[in-house]
């Protein structure tokens, strides 16, 4: 005795719950537009995020390179500091990467060697750099290098100047301000930067009074980067002279050259944490 | 059966309910564009507002500062803002600000000769979307919130700090021009003046009378700060006034502050005005047989007659004389300190007339010890340069602030030997 109705088949049944329908296309939109949430608009919200932090730090080393000068022209201590990473906005159903931290570090030492006909001095000096670690945009170190600013952006070839050097203002004298001790700091947090001014590191007493002085200065830019523009500034009269960019080495040598010792002037500063 | 239109009573309640609840939220979304969006930015904009102020008073105590100390100072504004980030609802473009300077003049008279110092005000212009709020100038160490314009009030943020309480008088000059605009931070890098003993004020002549541009007129400001006896000159088609003061020569302090720039020197103009300063009439800076005190020539003979005229180009010209019968000529001035570090030196005449018998007029240049630095050279009638050798510019260069000029005559006739000179000058090249 066959009693199965043959409407029943899974073929040609044709009842449904339609509660359970919707809500199972309801929570399918839900998941979808979460994961779609998690996978672009999340991103974008961060790299939001991430890219004021960046104009703040570029503000910050702005104020930190005014220090630096201000400590080393001025003698007195100046005690800036930078934001070294940032913290995502908090979120409730999707997940943060970990907070950016950056770094903020001197380079190794340079020296800057002043020589006249005989005698050399070499007085040593450091670059800071300042390396963000952003998991969303790609953003290269600020460098800062004797008074002037600039991003290295990876993969281009020039650098991007955020503030002049100013070690050559009027043609009249040439002032440096050397770096040094070692610093290195890494994290999300902020961190001040002790700024003391140290004339005694400066010792020119080797030198001539009245001979014509060259000066070596340690570099990472090149001519065609950003020192070509130097030597447009600076007249044939001027007492401070532009040479060239000695290109050789691991690393550059801006050479400059001064009528005599009253148109140097070197200033040096300490860096702790 | 069927129904009317009219009659028709059923509905999908939920598709109205989430017509409904779509309503809603565009509802709420335009409000909040409308309302909530603006009141935000306005806050994040007052914040900006807050921190400038502050950064400004940072810029003013920076400005004293720096001439105070004579050290440059390196100080830095944040000229705009951005607004916060937002997921729902559109911002306005960010905020951008601008810092300009606008040039005037401080001019210090001593009754019949006037000097004008260029000094510069500095306004920083807001451009925010939401708060209307005005300018903050800097004007001669006052630091103020202009509102005039917009009906309100000036507000001071800085007093001045020209005349402090005993009585003196400090004007800083603020030099160069400076230009930004944008949303991020700028540096201003103030620097001292290289040569504040270039000033050449007029000789004192009682009082200075100071004239100081202002655009504080008629707001009651230096009233309040020196009494209702200010003097206030208006300036007609300004934006600016003139405030009058009286001060004593001792009691007056200058000095100059430039923006990216060393300062060119309070007048601008250093070099002439020292020039003009030089004034070959006085008792140290020539001698003759009867009058002057310079060191050389130590055996003078003749005489120099009008010897104030050399001191400049066309006019007048001094004539140095030696009467018939008298032996030859021997005069000599004293040359103001040249540049030690020119390459080349050459020595310019400008001769209006020679009268001389049988012989000539010639010149040398000797330091005060009398060493002979150039070989004596014969002098010619009109607009001349003479040039020396390398061994005599060497010389020069070494007595750079230690030249006499000798003029002397070579005659073998006993007439009138005249030399009438309109101008001279060692150049350096």
């Amino acid at each position: 005795m066959r009693d199965r109705n043959p409407s029943t088949t899974i073929w040609n049944d044709r009842r449904g719950v339609s509660e359970v329908v919707g809500f199972i296309l309801i929570l399918g939109i839900l998941v979808l537009t979460l994961t779609t949430y998690q996978a672009t608009i999340l991103p974008q919200q961060n790299a939001q995020t991430e890219f004021q932090h960046f104009e703040d730090v570029r503000n910050e080393m702005i104020e930190l390179r005014n220090a630096i000068s201000t400590a080393g022209q001025a003698d007195v201590s100046q005690f800036p500091s930078v934001k070294l990473g940032t913290n995502y906005q908090s979120r409730i159903l999707t997940i943060n990467p970990a907070p950016p931290a950056g770094t903020l570090q001197t380079s190794e030492a340079y020296n800057i060697s002043i020589s006249d006909s005989t005698d050399t001095e070499n007085i040593s000096t450091k670059f800071i750099e300042y390396q963000p670690g952003y998991n969303e945009i790609t953003a290269g170190s600020t460098w800062y290098e004797h008074s002037v600013l600039y991003v290295d952006e990876p993969g281009t070839r020039n650098a991007i100047t955020i503030e002049d050097q100013h070690l050559v203002t009027d043609g009249n004298k040439l002032k440096i301000t050397t770096l040094q001790n070692t610093f290195q700091r890494s994290g999300t947090n902020r961190e001040t930067v002790e700024l003391l001014p140290n004339q005694s590191a400066v010792d020119l007493s080797d030198l001539d009074d009245s001979e014509e002085l060259t000066v070596r200065i340690p570099t990472r830019l090149n001519e065609t980067e950003y020192w070509d523009t130097l030597d447009e500034k600076l007249d044939t009269d001027d007492h401070v002279g532009y040479e060239h960019v000695d290109e050789s080495g691991d690393i550059n040598y801006l050479v400059l050259n001064t009528t005599n010792k009253e148109h140097l002037e070197i200033n040096a500063v300490e860096i702790y944490s | 059966m069927r129904q009317g239109f009219v009659g028709n009573n059923r509905a999908v309640a939920p598709v109205i309910g989430f017509i409904f609840v779509i309503g809603f939220l565009v509802l709420l979304l335009a409000v909040y564009q409308a309302q909530v969006v603006p009141q935000q930015n306005a806050e994040t904009e007052f914040e900006h507002h807050e921190d400038i102020r502050y950064e400004l008073r940072s810029l003013h105590h920076a400005i004293t500062d720096v001439s105070q100390k004579q050290s440059p100072r390196f100080q830095s504004l944040n000229l705009g803002t951005d607004y916060r980030a937002r997921t729902l609802g559109i911002n306005p473009p960010p905020a951008a600000g601008t810092i300009r300077t606008e040039q005037h003049n401080i001019s210090i008279s001593n009754g019949s000769s006037t000097e004008d110092i260029p000094t510069r005000f500095i306004e920083y212009q807001p451009g925010y979307n939401e708060l209307d709020i005005g300018s903050t100038w800097y004007e001669n160490s006052v630091l103020y919130l202009d509102e005039r314009d917009r009906g309100n009030d000036l507000v001071v943020i800085e007093d001045q700090q020209i005349v402090d309480d005993t009585g003196n008088l400090t004007i800083v000059a603020l030099q160069n021009e400076f230009q930004e605009t944008g949303t991020g931070r700028v540096t201003l890098e103030l620097y001292p003046s290289n040569d504040l003993n270039n000033v050449s004020l007029p000789d004192p002549n009682g009082n200075y009378s100071v004239k100081i541009p202002t655009r504080l007129n008629g707001t009651g400001y230096w009233e309040r700060q020196f009494g209702d006896g200010v003097d206030i000159d208006p300036v007609a088609g300004e934006d600016h006034d003139l405030l009058n003061l009286s001060v004593a020569p001792e009691a007056l302090e200058l000095s100059s502050v430039g923006i990216q720039l060393e300062p060119t020197g309070i007048d601008g103009s250093v070099e002439e005005e020292s020039e003009e300063e030089y004034d070959y009439a006085e008792e140290t800076y020539h001698r003759d047989d009867n009058s002057g005190d310079a060191v050389q020539p130590v055996n003078p003979s003749g005489d120099i007659e009008n010897p104030s005229a050399v001191n400049e180009e066309g006019g007048d010209t001094a004539t140095a004389i030696s009467s018939g019968g008298q032996e030859d000529l021997n005069v000599g001035f004293a040359l103001p300190p040249t540049d030690e570090s020119a390459e080349t030196y050459t020595m310019r005449f400008i001769i209006e007339r020679i009268q001389v018998g049988g012989g000539d007029f010639g010149f040398s240049l000797v330091n005060s010890d009398g060493e002979v630095l150039t070989e004596r050279q014969v002098l010619e009638e009109g607009d001349n340069t003479y040039s020396f050798d390398d061994d005599e510019e060497q010389a020069i260069s070494n007595n750079y602030d230690d030249l006499y000029l000798i003029l002397d005559s070579e005659t073998n006739g006993s007439g009138n030997r005249e030399l009438a000179i309109d101008y001279f000058e060692l150049l350096a090249g």
